[in-house]
């Protein structure tokens, strides 16, 4: 909670003016029983009227005053806690979107998420009740005991005492309740858990008949919650009968000692009535005083939570001199390059070697969980290498601008990802400068013109929220168009062609070869159809390369390529490819015989 | 006042005894910020099917009401009982006063014997010492008994005040017994629903969940039925108190004065129209405010679940002054709406000290 304070300095000055309206306010509050004493004493028991109307004016104004301030107070404190929520709101998404993979990969982007939207707004619900009451309270309960101690000090330790009461049944409640608050969290949290488990594996469950089983995993949780429950809210329901028990002994107290000092002399009447009002006031402004102490640590929570995410740093950072090469064809370059994931023993790549060319398609094959994804994903400097160096037309992508390095590269991920918005805007999100041709042009060749344009709106069309709204397919298209539509030097195609059928795919490829001449495209596949025309192949496994060449050189020498081979092509596309490859073997002799 | 705004309201509820809906609320990681909800669909449907769920603990509902209206009525009581303790004191002492007064003016030696009233003693006095005495006393002290030294009637308080202990102590029982069965009611209630759920979910069709998203249905399960239990255990008691009380204290201040209730009611109608009009204003905040959290709030899930693809195409600026937008737009109605609320408490505070000063005014002028 602390760290956060720091936030709040630049509004020193109206907290200040908080603090002494508040005081106004207060005092104002605290005025009236104070005139009504004097009411009692001199108008009534004095028998003079004119004192009675006199003060009735005063009261008058001090109301106005105190209502007044109170106005002021709650909009000083909304102002501050909007906009101390806005400032916080601000910093954390930048911050985030400043993050690099690795911190998303640290935090999870659902706590992220959460932290960004929950964590704030449980801040700010708390910061405006603080600021509201944590100043109110205490002035209140130090004035009230003040003003009452004036009137009767004989009679203030009964006040004493009722308050001490109050703070040792708050207290003995709080300890009790407070580790179950924790445990009920965690048992809300579980029944989350539970449901949400049922709601993905809904047509598993049905499939399976498993119906029963999840409706008594449900029940026991349910059961857990409710009994919790049960316990923290009878626990609870005490509080309110005994505190009334407190106030009401409490004035029976004074009102009998009362009776007594009276008679002695030493105590006048409206100032029994009004200490009665102190002590009420006094009570009551302890048991808000001890609720504030149990809502502070529920906002602490939320501040730590917040505080983490502000203090991290991203570990992917702009050098300092960024070098900006020449754009000449996107040039990729491996040299030995070794990466592990953060916390992970066992590296993903190792020694990873190789140059794609600019007018070549590069492609890499392997089995899952060879490093394909992982390799590719190193080029827009997504993750920085252990070992090696990534060159980009020459130069390490580390010494140059993150947005530089990324502009020169079209990017489709192997999940599709689409924003809200319209498909124009989404197509073309990689574009700073409209273009409304070049969208155009990106869908046809991606193939994703014929279905936009028979969308209602065509381009204008609206896509949801992930892209709920249009098919697996298309969106990919719509994710290879937006590359597209960059007009970037390099292409990466991570497994990006696997929603689209044969024919499609086809027709894809073929209308990329001739948008992507003369520059870097490097797809990831899992089909060996799909790369099988591609100038170098590269075979990985286990992190290695196995294998560079072309798909006939493949077969031939690699024996982890003629595995996945087979186990994809018939017998007969295989030895087609065979065939294919025979004039090399027999070249002396063919050629003769065609020579005849 | 609106009890859909829970956290801000509470803010305003500074009448003590009645109100430990924070208590309620802690530890449920529950709804937050909740300005005007939903517009129920089908409102009448709804609490048909809400009652389905009491009518099982109609007994302990009953118990319930009964409890409460008891305990309200045993809190109506005991400012009356108070003011009469503080009556009998003033009296008692001011008759002391005015005994010693007019004792301290009898020649010495004067003999009082038991019987001898006021206007005897007074015609023992000399005459420009009676003319002294005002008019409206002179009645009052010709009727009094001035053989012993008046006092204050302590016999009488203690008995009254043994009759207020025990109708504190019943009326403390009577509030722990009912929120006792209410939060059971609660939570059983609670308990059949979330059941009740989890039975149907196997039930419904596949296509119903396709058109979900998870996130709404599980907040059903978690958020909505809890909003349910909160609402039943605070709001229903809280009606019933609050009429009892209403019905009650005006009873009883009828009783004290007519004259006096209808300056303290006077002022109801003003504060209503104010409120009214504050409420309806923010209103509108709180409806902007929903929206504009739910667009930051998507615009922040959408960006970090695609943030591969915001880096991979140099998104960051624009989603950081997209945000920018929004986010203005939420702080000015956030402010607005919780300054709005927050104004609440101040206008009945005020209206309540305004009646508070007529009342006492009013009341000094008729003592006198």
């Amino acid at each position: 909670m602390r760290k956060l304070f720091k936030y709040l300095i630049p509004y020193a000055g109206p907290l200040i003016l908080l603090v002494a309206l508040t005081y106004g306010q207060v005092a104002a509050n605290l005025a009236l029983p104070d005139y009504m004493a004097s009411i009692v004493n001199r108008g009534i028991v004095g028998q003079s009227s004119g004192i009675i109307y006199h003060y009735g004016w005063l009261m008058l104004l001090v109301t106005l005053a105190g209502g007044l301030c109170m106005v002021a107070v709650g909009y000083i404190a909304s102002r501050i806690a909007a906009g101390f929520a806005q400032r916080v709101r601000d910093l954390a998404f930048s911050k985030v979107e400043d993050f690099s993979l690795v911190e998303f990969n640290k935090f999870s982007t659902a706590s992220l998420i959460t932290r960004n939207t929950n964590d704030i707004q449980q801040i700010q619900t708390i910061l405006v009740m603080l600021l509201r009451l944590a100043l109110r309270a205490p002035l209140m309960g130090a004035l009230s005991i003040w003003k009452a101690y004036q009137l009767a000090p004989s009679m203030t330790w009964i006040m004493a005492a009722a308050v001490t009461a109050l703070i040792v049944l708050v207290s003995v409640l709080f300890a009790i309740a407070m580790p179950r608050f924790t445990k009920l969290q965690k048992l809300v949290d579980k029944l989350n858990l539970v449901t949400r488990e049922i709601l993905t594996g809904l047509r598993v469950i049905r499939a399976f008949n498993k119906e029963k089983i999840e409706e008594k995993k449900f029940e026991k949780v349910n059961e857990e919650l409710t009994g919790m429950n049960l316990f923290v809210n009878r626990l609870m329901v005490v509080m309110q009968p005994a505190m009334m028990l407190l106030m009401n002994a409490a004035m029976i107290a004074i009102v009998w000692m009362g009776a007594h000092y009276i008679d002695a002399g030493s105590l006048q009447i409206g100032n029994m009535l009004a200490f009665m009002q102190y002590a009420m006031q006094a009570i009551f402004s302890f048991l808000m005083i001890s609720m504030i102490f149990i809502m502070v640590p529920r906002a602490s929570v939320s501040a730590q939570r917040v505080a983490e995410v502000l203090e991290t740093e991203a570990t992917i950072k702009d050098p300092e001199k960024p070098l900006s090469p020449p754009k000449t064809g996107g040039r990729v370059e491996f040299k030995d390059v070794t990466f592990a994931y953060a916390g992970s023993e066992e590296p993903v790549l190792q020694h990873i070697s190789f140059v794609a060319v600019p007018g070549q398609t590069t492609a890499f094959v392997g089995s899952t969980g060879s490093g394909k994804s992982t390799l590719v994903n190193l080029i827009p400097r997504f993750y920085d290498v252990a070992e090696g160096e990534i060159l980009v037309d020459g130069t390490d992508v580390r010494n140059m601008l993150q947005s530089d390095l990324r502009s020169r590269i079209g990017y489709v991920s192997q999940k599709a990802m689409l924003f809200s918005g319209t498909v124009a805007e989404n197509i073309g999100y990689g574009r700073f400068n409209g273009g409304e041709q070049e969208i155009a042009h990106a869908a046809n060749v991606a193939q994703a013109s014929e279905f936009i344009n028979r969308l209602e709106q065509a381009y204008e069309s609206p896509i949801s929220q992930a892209g709920a709204n249009v098919s697996g397919g298309q969106k990919q298209r719509l994710a290879i168009a937006r590359a597209l539509a960059k007009e970037p030097e390099i292409y990466i195609f991570d497994d990006s062609f696997s929603a689209l059928d044969f024919k499609t795919e086809a027709a894809l490829r073929k209308a990329l070869q001739e948008e992507t001449k003369g520059k870097t495209v490097l797809i990831v596949a899992q089909r060996i159809s799909t790369i099988m025309q591609a100038e170098k192949i590269i075979v990985l496994e286990d992190g290695k390369i196995a294998g560079q060449g072309t798909h006939r050189e493949l077969l031939r020498s690699c024996g982890v390529y003629r595995e996945i081979a087979s186990s994809q092509l018939s017998e007969e596309e295989l030895c087609e490819a065979d065939s294919a490859s025979i004039p090399e073997n027999f070249s002396g002799q063919l050629t003769g015989k065609e020579a005849v | 006042m609106s009890d859909k705004q829970p956290l801000s309201s509470q803010s305003q509820s500074n009448t003590a005894p009645r109100r430990s809906p924070m208590m309620a609320s802690m530890g449920r990681g529950g709804p937050m910020m909740q300005g005007p909800a939903e517009k129920p669909k089908d409102f009448k449907g709804t609490m048909r099917a809400l009652f389905k769920y009491l009518r099982q603990f109609r007994f302990s509902v009953a118990a319930v009401i009964i409890f409460a209206i008891a305990s309200t009525v045993f809190t109506i009581i005991s400012p009356k009982l108070l003011g009469d303790i503080t009556n009998k004191i003033v009296n008692g002492y001011v008759s002391e006063k005015v005994y010693d007064q007019v004792v301290a003016n009898l020649p010495a030696g004067t003999k009082l014997a038991p019987g001898t009233t006021g206007s005897m003693v007074l015609s023992q006095m000399p005459q420009d010492m009676v003319k002294k005495i005002p008019a409206s006393e002179l009645d009052a002290i010709n009727n009094m008994d001035f053989s012993r030294r008046p006092g204050i009637d302590y016999s009488g308080i203690a008995r009254i005040i043994e009759i207020l202990v025990g109708i504190y102590l019943l009326g403390s029982l009577f509030s722990y017994i009912q929120g006792w069965i209410m939060t059971n009611v609660s939570q059983r209630v609670t308990f059949n629903m979330r059941r009740d759920i989890s039975l149907k979910i196997n039930k419904l069709p596949l296509r119903y969940f396709d058109s979900r998203t998870h996130g709404e249905i599980l907040s059903r399960v978690t958020n909505d039925v809890t909003t349910v239990s909160q609402t039943l255990n605070q709001s229903l008691t809280q009606i019933i108190t609050a009429v009892t009380t209403i019905i009650g204290i005006l009873a009883m201040m009828l009783t004290i004065s007519w004259q006096m209730t209808l300056v303290a009611i006077l002022v109801l109608p003003a504060s209503f129209g104010l409120l009214r009009a504050v409420i309806g204003k923010s209103q509108k905040y709180f409806v902007d405010q929903q929206v504009s959290l739910g667009k930051i709030n998507g615009h922040i899930e959408e960006m970090f679940s695609g943030h591969t693809i915001m880096k991979a195409f140099n998104g960051q600026q624009r989603s950081i002054a997209a945000f920018r937008n929004i986010n203005g737009e939420l702080y000015d109605s956030a402010w607005k709406s919780q300054f709005l609320s927050g104004l609440l408490y101040p206008i009945t505070n005020f209206v309540g000290n305004l009646s508070y000063v007529a009342v006492a005014v009013l009341g000094g002028w008729f003592a006198w």
